[in-house]
C-alpha cells in the first residue's frame, strides 16, 4: 500500500476533529442539527487552517446515511466514499488552476441535476478568488438561485478579491490561524498514535515553524521522520527547515553585541563554510533585530513574536542589553547591506564590511566619517536664490575640468567618488573607501587614510579595487591621479589652522587675506 | 406614485398589483422582501392561478415587455412579469419603453428591478425618462440604505424572529463594526449567530467578538489606537495579523493609516476649536476641512457615529508636532515601499518598523536615500 502522508492521514473527518475553530464547527454543526444550512458557504482563512476538511465535514455530515448529522458514522458507503474522494455527489474544483468561463460552465451545466446517490451535491470550489471576471458573472446566475439539492462552499485565502456581489449571497466563516500551543497537542498525538520518538523541543520548533498551518506541521513532521534516523531532535528539524535557524541569528547578534569584530568574521566564515546563503542570512538578522527593536520599545511585544518560549526569552535578553537606538543602527546598516547585495559578485565581502560598522564604537564612527551627514546636507544645501542642485552640479564639472583640484574639493565631492564606483558595479570597493579619508593632495598624488585595519587591508590586498578606486577619482575630476593609502585618522593629525589644505584654498583666493584666531 | 421605503413599508394599501412599477436602490434585502410582498398580494388578490415571470435585463426588449404586458393571465389568473437587473436593459430599449409605457390590462403587473450595483452614481438605476414615465403611471419605491439607528433596531427585531435576544451593545457592535448597515449582510451574520448560540437565548458581545469577521478598517482602527497608546507590542501584533491571516496589501495598510492620521489631525482642529459630540462646529474651522465628503470628518462622524468618541480620544494622544511626525513618517515609508527613496523596500518590515517609530519616536535612518540624504522623515 503506497505510503500515505500524515497530513492526509489525519486529516479532520468531522468537525469535531477540526483544530482551532469552534466558531465556524460549531455554528455548522447546530446548522445541520437544525437543517439550516444555507446555500452557499465562503470559508476565508490562511492555508492549512482547515477551510477544505471542514467542508468534506459538512459534505459528510448532510450525506451520512445516519444523517443528516454533525457527527457522520465513517462506516457507511457514502461517508467511505467522501473520505476517499471519489464521491460523485461532492466536486472539488481549484479555482486557480481553471478560471475560464468555460471551466466553471462546465461545472455549473450539471448543477440543475439531482444527485446520483447522495442527498445533497457539495460543490467545493477551492481558490475562488482566482476566478476570472467572467466565470464570477457567469456563477454569479447560479448563485442566486441555486437548486435545493445544492450547497456550495467557497474556499479562499484572499477574500477581498472576491467580488461584492458574491460574498453578499454566501454564509461567510473566517478562519483562524491555529495557535501554537493546539498545533504542539496535535504533533502530541499523532507522533504518539505513530510510534514516533520526538523531543519536546522538536515539538515546539515545528509547532512555531507552521506558523498557524496545522497542514504545515505536519507536512514538516513527515519529512523529519523521513530524515531522522531515530528519534526527531532539535538538530533534526533544524536541517529539515533549512535556511537560517533562530540560534545562529542568536548567535551572531550576540557576537555584535560584545562588538568582537574578529569573532563575526569567524562566524561568517562558519556559515559561508556551511554553504548558507548569505542574503537569507542578512533577511533573517533583518527580522531578528526587528524582534529586539519591538521588545526594546515595549516588553508587551512578546505577543506578537511567534517564537518557541525559549527563543523569545533570549531574543528579549538581547533586547535589554542594548539602547533603541544602536539597534536601530544595526538596521539601517543591514538594510544597506541587504540592498548592496543584490548587485554584489562579492557577499561575503560586503557583509564582512557590514559586520565590521557594527561593531564600531558609534560615536568613534560618527567621528570618523568622511564627511558627517550634517556636513554634506550642509555642502548639498543650496543658498537662498541659488541655482537648483543640478546645475550647480554641471558647473562645478565644468570649473573642474579646467581649474586646479584642491583637497577641499577632493573631500567635498568625495560621496560623488563612492557613487562613481556603486554605479560601476563596485559596490565592495566603494564600501571600503566609505572607511577611508582623503588627508592629502600633492600634485596628482593623492593620499586616502584608513581609520580601520581591516579596510585598508582589503584595499591593499587588490589591485584591481586599487585600480578601480583611482578611475573613479579620474572620473569624477576628469585627470589621472595616483592615489596613495595609509593607516591613520585625519583628526589625529595635528596641523594648524593655517597648515590645512582646505584653509590654505581658501587663502589663495584671496590674495593678501590673514587668517585670524577666534 | 413615488415612495420612499419606509412610506412604503407603513402603507399597506399601496400595491404594484395592476401598474408598471420600479423598486430601486441600494438596499437589497428591502427589494426582496416588496417582491415577496407582492407575491403574497398577487395570490391573495386573484382567485386564478398567478402567472410569475421573470425577465433578466440583458435580454428584455421594450417589445417583447410591451407584448407581454398586453396578455392576461391564463384562465384570468393574475399575470406578474419581473424584470430583474433592469439597469441593464439597453438605453435604446429603454427610451422606446418609457415612451410607450401606458394602462395594463387587468391583474397585469409589470415589475422592474434594479440590481445591487446599480444605483452607483446613477439616480434610480434607469434611464432618468424610463423613470419619470413609470412615477407618472404607476409606481417608483426607492429602498436607500438605512441608517445605523433604523439598521440596528432592525437587527434586533430580526433577531427577535429567529428566538434570540440581541443584546443593544452586541447589535450595536454587529451594525457599526462588523457588517454595516446592509440588511442582507445583517441577516447573514444574525444567522450566524443564532447557531452558534445554540440554545442560549441570548447573544451578546462576546458572540459577535467570536463570530463575526472584522473589517479591515476596524483593525487599521485598533492599529492606530494602539499607537496612539505607544503600545508598540500590541500594534505590531495587529499589524503581523493583518498582513499574514489576512493578506492585506501593505500599500493598502499604509493607505488606511494615512486616512486615520488625516481623521485624527481633523479632529484635533475640531475639538481645539469648541467642538463636541453636543457641540456644533463653528464656520471658520468646517471651512478648513476637506470639502470632499470622503474625506471630511464631520461627514465620516455622520456616517459611523462610533467613531466620534473613539478619535476624540486618539486626538488627546497625539500632540501636532507628533502628528506632523507622523505624516512625514508615513510619507518615507511610502517612498521607501515604492523603492524611490530609503534603504528599505520590504514592505511588510518597512510598515513594521514604522509602526515601531511612530510608537516610540525613534529617528528612522532606514528612510534616507541610499546617498545618505535626508529629505523627511
Amino acid at each position: 500500500m503506497p505510503y500515505l502522508s500524515l497530513y492526509r492521514k489525519y486529516r479532520p473527518r468531522s468537525f469535531a476533529e477540526v483544530i482551532g475553530q469552534r466558531h465556524v464547527t460549531q455554528t455548522l454543526a447546530n446548522a445541520v442539527k437544525a437543517n439550516r444550512i444555507a446555500h452557499a458557504y465562503l470559508f476565508c482563512g490562511p492555508r492549512g487552517t482547515g477551510k477544505t476538511s471542514t467542508a468534506l465535514a459538512l459534505a459528510m455530515s448532510l450525506n451520512c446515511d445516519k444523517g443528516p448529522t454533525p457527527e457522520p458514522c465513517r462506516e457507511c458507503e457514502i461517508c467511505g466514499r467522501i473520505m476517499a474522494g471519489s464521491a460523485l455527489d461532492v466536486f472539488e474544483f481549484d479555482a486557480a488552476s481553471h478560471r475560464s468561463v468555460e471551466d466553471i460552465g462546465e461545472v455549473l451545466e450539471r448543477v440543475s441535476l439531482a444527485p446520483a446517490e447522495a442527498r445533497v451535491k457539495v460543490y467545493i470550489i477551492d481558490e475562488v478568488h482566482m476566478l476570472s471576471g467572467t466565470a464570477f458573472n457567469a456563477f454569479l446566475k447560479t448563485l442566486e438561485e441555486p437548486p435545493a439539492h445544492v450547497v456550495f462552499v467557497l474556499a479562499t485565502t484572499e477574500p477581498h478579491r472576491v467580488i461584492p456581489t458574491i460574498l453578499s449571497r454566501c454564509q461567510r466563516f473566517d478562519f483562524h490561524r491555529v495557535g501554537v500551543r493546539d498545533i504542539e497537542e496535535n504533533i502530541r498525538k499523532i507522533t504518539a498514535a505513530e510510534g514516533i520518538e520526538i523531543d519536546e523541543k522538536a515539538i515546539a520548533m515545528l509547532a512555531h515553524a507552521a506558523d498557524g498551518s496545522v497542514r504545515d506541521s505536519l507536512t514538516l513532521l513527515d519529512q523529519a521522520f523521513a530524515y531522522a534516523e531515530e528519534a526527531i531532535t532539535p538538530e533534526v528539524v533544524t536541517e529539515i527547515l533549512g535556511g537560517i535557524e533562530f540560534d545562529l541569528l542568536a548567535e551572531f547578534t550576540e557576537v555584535l553585541l560584545g562588538r568582537d569584530i574578529s569573532g563575526a568574521l569567524a562566524l561568517i566564515e562558519r556559515v559561508v563554510g556551511e554553504g548558507k546563503d548569505l542574503r537569507q542570512l542578512v533577511e533573517g538578522l533583518l527580522w531578528h533585530y526587528r524582534n529586539l527593536l519591538l521588545l526594546r520599545v515595549d516588553r508587551r511585544g512578546r505577543d506578537a513574536i511567534v517564537l518557541p518560549e525559549e527563543s523569545v526569552k533570549r531574543t528579549a535578553e538581547q533586547a535589554n542589553s542594548v539602547s533603541a537606538e544602536e539597534i536601530v543602527r544595526v538596521l539601517d546598516l543591514f538594510a544597506e547591506t541587504d540592498r548592496e547585495l543584490r548587485f554584489t559578485s562579492q557577499p561575503r565581502l560586503l557583509l564582512e564590511l557590514c559586520a565590521v560598522r557594527i561593531c564600531e564604537p558609534p560615536k568613534a564612527a560618527e567621528a570618523a566619517a568622511p564627511a558627517g551627514r550634517k556636513e554634506r546636507e550642509a555642502a548639498r544645501k543650496p543658498a537662498p536664490g541659488a541655482p537648483a542642485e543640478a546645475e550647480v552640479v554641471a558647473e562645478e564639472v565644468k570649473e573642474e575640468a579646467a581649474g586646479p583640484v584642491g583637497l577641499a574639493d577632493l573631500k567635498r565631492r568625495w560621496d560623488e567618488v563612492l557613487g562613481g564606483l556603486r554605479k560601476e558595479r563596485q559596490g565592495s570597493v566603494a564600501a571600503f573607501l566609505r572607511e577611508a579619508v582623503p588627508v592629502g593632495l600633492e600634485g596628482d598624488v593623492v593620499t586616502l587614510a584608513f581609520n580601520h585595519q581591516f579596510h585598508y587591508d582589503q584595499m591593499m590586498k587588490g589591485e584591481e579595487r586599487r585600480k578601480a578606486a583611482g578611475d573613479a577619482i579620474a572620473r569624477v575630476f576628469r585627470r589621472e591621479m595616483t592615489v596613495k593609502y595609509e593607516m591613520g585618522t585625519e583628526p589625529a593629525r595635528a596641523e594648524g589652522p593655517g597648515e590645512q589644505e582646505e584653509v590654505k584654498d581658501y587663502l589663495s583666493m584671496f590674495p593678501g587675506s590673514e587668517l585670524e584666531e577666534e | 406614485m413615488k415612495l420612499s421605503y419606509p412610506e412604503f413599508a407603513k402603507s399597506e394599501g399601496v400595491s404594484c398589483l395592476g401598474s408598471w412599477c420600479l423598486l430601486h436602490g441600494p438596499e437589497q434585502h428591502l427589494k426582496r422582501e416588496a417582491l415577496a410582498r407582492l407575491r403574497a398580494q398577487a395570490e391573495a388578490a386573484v382567485e386564478g392561478d398567478l402567472s410569475w415571470e421573470t425577465v433578466d435585463g440583458d435580454d428584455a426588449s421594450a417589445r417583447d415587455l410591451l407584448n407581454r404586458s398586453q396578455t392576461s393571465g391564463l384562465f384570468g389568473g393574475a399575470r406578474v412579469i419581473v424584470v430583474v437587473q433592469a439597469e441593464r436593459i439597453a438605453a435604446d430599449e429603454q427610451e422606446k419603453l418609457s415612451k410607450a409605457i401606458g394602462r395594463l390590462p387587468p391583474g397585469v403587473s409589470v415589475v422592474l428591478v434594479t440590481g445591487e450595483t446599480s444605483d452607483r452614481g446613477r439616480g434610480r438605476g434607469v434611464s432618468a425618462a424610463l423613470g419619470r414615465a413609470i412615477e407618472s403611471s404607476g409606481l417608483a419605491v426607492e429602498f436607500r440604505r438605512l441608517t445605523v439607528d433604523e439598521a440596528t433596531k432592525w437587527a434586533t427585531a430580526r433577531a427577535k424572529q429567529l428566538g434570540k435576544k440581541l443584546e443593544p451593545a452586541a447589535a450595536r457592535k454587529l451594525v457599526q463594526q462588523r457588517v454595516g448597515t446592509g440588511l442582507g449582510e445583517i441577516e447573514a451574520e444574525l444567522e450566524k449567530l443564532a447557531l452558534f448560540a445554540g440554545d442560549l437565548r441570548v447573544i451578546g458581545s462576546t458572540h459577535v467578538d467570536e463570530v463575526s469577521p472584522r473589517l479591515v478598517e476596524e483593525d487599521v482602527f485598533r492599529l492606530v489606537d494602539a499607537v496612539g497608546r505607544r503600545n508598540a507590542g500590541r500594534a505590531v501584533g495587529i499589524l503581523r495579523a493583518l498582513l499574514g491571516d489576512h493578506r492585506e496589501e501593505p500599500g493598502r495598510v499604509l493607505g488606511m493609516l494615512a486616512q486615520s492620521i488625516r481623521l485624527i489631525w481633523q479632529t484635533k482642529l475640531l475639538t481645539e476649536s469648541g467642538w463636541g459630540p453636543n457641540r456644533e462646529v463653528d464656520e471658520e474651522t468646517a471651512s478648513l476641512l476637506p470639502q470632499d465628503e470622503r474625506k471630511n470628518a464631520l461627514a465620516q462622524f455622520a456616517r459611523k457615529r462610533w467613531l466620534i468618541r473613539r478619535t476624540i480620544g486618539q486626538a488627546k494622544a497625539y500632540s501636532w508636532d507628533q502628528l506632523r511626525q507622523a505624516m512625514a513618517a508615513l510619507h518615507a515609508c511610502d517612498l521607501a515601499m515604492k523603492g524611490i527613496q530609503g534603504k528599505l523596500s520590504d514592505e511588510p518590515a518597512a510598515l513594521e518598523l514604522l509602526v515601531v517609530q511612530l510608537c516610540a519616536d525613534l529617528e528612522m535612518p532606514v528612510w534616507q536615500s541610499p546617498g545618505g540624504e535626508r529629505r523627511v522623515g
